[in-house]
């Protein structure tokens, strides 16, 4: 009963947001007004369904959608990436499909995983991100073990790094090995804290902590499956960091039951993920858009984007996290002789970022206007969060 | 000293553990400031396992979290206190200043011996301290320093550690109410991340000059438009 009045509330903030026109396409208004109105909303609305629940640093949205897309496509999924309990509650209430996959904020998995009591988990990694927010890795991690030993759910968990490690239950875990080896945020063991070694692409730690055998992994383009067999990913989204996701999202998928080779089939449909990777009109000239908002997502867009022409735009909002010192935890230096366009309200930090590395920064508080400014080529625009949610709502290219 | 005839030396003391939030922004800072005036620099990265040289100019200490920060603290041991009888700065940021006091309690109540190079203790406060801060800093010349804190332990100055400077927004020390940061001689901490010496070319410049003496200017127009976002 409360929970049809919350529905029918939500539906009305929904409206209101949408017909007052200040933007946004009234999911968080919804979501907010659901879960006030009926706090259990959450549990509820998931009782009777099978949920993937996708967790992590880096890399949410992309797996989610490559895990729907996996699953048939027929799911409740969160697919613009809105991963707190409102953006939950939102897609449940959205779906009558009886098979949900949902990516969730790191800091708000425990109460939401207590609320869907997930069939299967993905842990993806942890590093930092949003100092000022989430504050120290080893905490979000904690978080996760605790929750996740109260919970009978399968894990798919990312073998290589160390906290996603200790937080899993060793029993019900799908080790894989997604290729990326980013050590600085886990220099020492979570487990006990002493040094971890970090050798020949493995880790381990005096404790007995230590990087297990993953049941799959990514090996040059290919995934390799639990029974040793190679299957080319050929996926229509870039990068390596992707390649390593379609290695966790398959491994997801085979433990809701669907065969490897028809989840990478699917898989291979997605070409780009609530705007992530998609081709856009910017300024008159194509160009792709990559989130990049913390080090680890910067590193691996950087490499991502290679010699094209390439504008970052910084802020530091609540959502991006206020503290724009981060920027120095990447390795700009690689750009270095280059020129590269900055734009969004931090440009002025970031450009001081690039002249320290020896970059020369093109700053414009346009980026649409910077476009122009920028060498021939197919662009690249690197945002973090709240840059990179303004542009994705711009012209797709060629439309 | 060695410096007139050969490069400075800078240290960068465990980066790996004590080098979070950015800090390596404050080797890149000081190297920036000497290349563009062609005084020669090497960095020295010290890795967990290797000895700490007692042979740098500067010794660059960053932020950590609480297990890699004591870790450090065992790792350091007496090496930087030799560094520092011998003429050597050592600037610190957040636990980088935190692990260079008498001693340090963590989050969960675990009091550790610091390194003793600072007339200080730090334990928790109640609060978290996160968000921009702005210093008036009372070392000469220095002015107004800007930079990020997030910082649960607050420190307690004893007689023989001078402040930084006098908190004009923000938390600061916290347990000495009003003030942030500290130093003595050449060894100078800060809770201020930012990274406070590419943000603040004054202090970075304060910093080199205990080893080298007057500097020439240099063209920082970009420091300052970043700088002016935070104090107007």
């Amino acid at each position: 009963m409360r929970l049809s009045l919350a529905l029918a509330v939500g539906s009305l903030a929904r409206s209101a947001t949408r017909i007052s026109g200040r933007g946004g396409d009234g999911v968080h208004a919804r979501g907010v007004a659901i879960n006030r109105v009926d706090p259990r909303a959450i549990e509820l609305l998931a009782r009777g369904r099978e949920c993937v629940l996708i967790t992590g640093t880096n890399g949410k949205t992309t797996t989610a959608h490559l895990i729907a897309q996996a699953l048939g496509g027929r799911v409740a999924h969160n697919s613009t990436g809105a991963n707190m309990q409102s953006g939950v509650v939102s897609a449940l209430a959205d779906s009558i499909d009886s098979v949900a996959v949902l990516e969730v904020d790191e800091l708000h998995f425990p109460a939401i995983a207590a609320a869907v009591r997930p069939r299967v988990v993905v842990l993806l990694n942890a590093t930092r991100d949003q100092l000022d927010r989430s504050h120290e890795v080893a905490r979000v991690a904690e978080g996760w073990r605790a929750s996740l030993a109260t919970l009978d759910a399968t894990v798919v968990a990312n073998a290589a790094d160390p906290h996603v490690v200790a937080a899993t239950p060793a029993e019900r875990a799908i080790w894989c090995d997604p290729g990326t080896r980013w050590c600085s945020d886990a220099r020492t063991c979570p487990r006990c804290g002493q040094l971890l070694s970090w050798r020949d692409e493995k880790w381990s730690c005096a404790c007995a902590l230590l990087m297990p055998a993953p049941d799959y992994l990514l090996e040059g383009d290919d995934l390799v499956d639990p029974s040793g067999g190679n299957h080319d990913l050929q996926l229509a989204i870039p990068g390596r960091v992707n390649k390593g996701n379609a290695v966790m999202a398959a491994a997801a998928a085979a433990a809701m039951g669907i065969d490897v080779d028809i989840a990478l089939g699917r898989m291979r449909e997605v070409r780009e993920a609530s705007g992530r990777f998609g081709r856009y009109d910017i300024g008159g000239r194509p160009a792709r858009l990559i989130l990049a908002k913390n080090p680890a997502g910067m590193a691996t867009a950087l490499e991502l984007v290679g010699e094209s022409p390439l504008i970052i735009g910084i802020n530091a909002r609540a959502v991006d996290g206020r503290d724009t010192s981060w920027l120095y935890d990447v390795r700009f230096e690689s750009l270095a002789g280059r020129t590269v366009g900055v734009t969004g309200e931090r440009r002025d930090d970031l450009a001081l970022r690039l002249h320290l590395a020896g970059v020369t920064p093109l700053v414009d508080a346009d980026p649409l206007h910077l476009a122009g400014r920028m060498p021939d080529g197919e662009l690249c625009l690197l945002g973090n969060y709240s840059n990179f949610a303004v542009w994705r709502r711009g012209v797709p290219w060629g439309t | 000293m060695g410096h007139m005839t050969s490069a400075v030396s800078i240290m960068c003391v465990l980066p790996d553990l004590l080098g979070t939030y950015g800090d390596a922004g404050n080797e890149i800072a000081l190297v920036h400031r000497l290349r563009a005036r062609d005084i020669p620099v090497e960095v020295v990265r010290v890795e967990p396992g290797d000895p700490v040289p007692t042979s740098g100019d500067i010794y660059l200490l960053g932020g950590g979290e609480d297990r890699a920060q004591a870790l450090a603290t065992e790792l350091i041991g007496g090496s930087l206190a030799h560094a520092v009888d011998d003429g050597a700065t050592v600037f610190g940021v957040c636990a980088g200043l935190q692990i260079m006091g008498r001693s340090f309690t963590d989050s969960s109540g675990a009091t550790y011996r610091g390194l003793g190079l600072l007339d200080v203790v730090t334990e928790p406060l109640a609060r978290r301290a996160v968000g921009e801060a702005v210093i008036e800093c009372d070392l000469p010349g220095v002015g107004r320093i800007v930079g990020f804190e997030n910082h649960r332990g607050g420190t307690r100055l004893s007689a023989g550690a001078l402040p930084l400077g006098t908190v004009a927004s923000g938390v600061g020390n916290g347990l000495t109410a009003g003030t942030e940061g500290a130093w003595s001689g050449r060894v100078l901490g800060t809770y201020l991340h930012g990274p406070v010496l590419a943000l603040n070319p004054a202090l970075a410049d304060q910093i080199l000059g205990w080893t080298l003496g007057e500097l020439a200017p240099i063209d920082d127009g970009l420091a300052q438009r970043a700088r002016s976002l935070r104090a107007p």
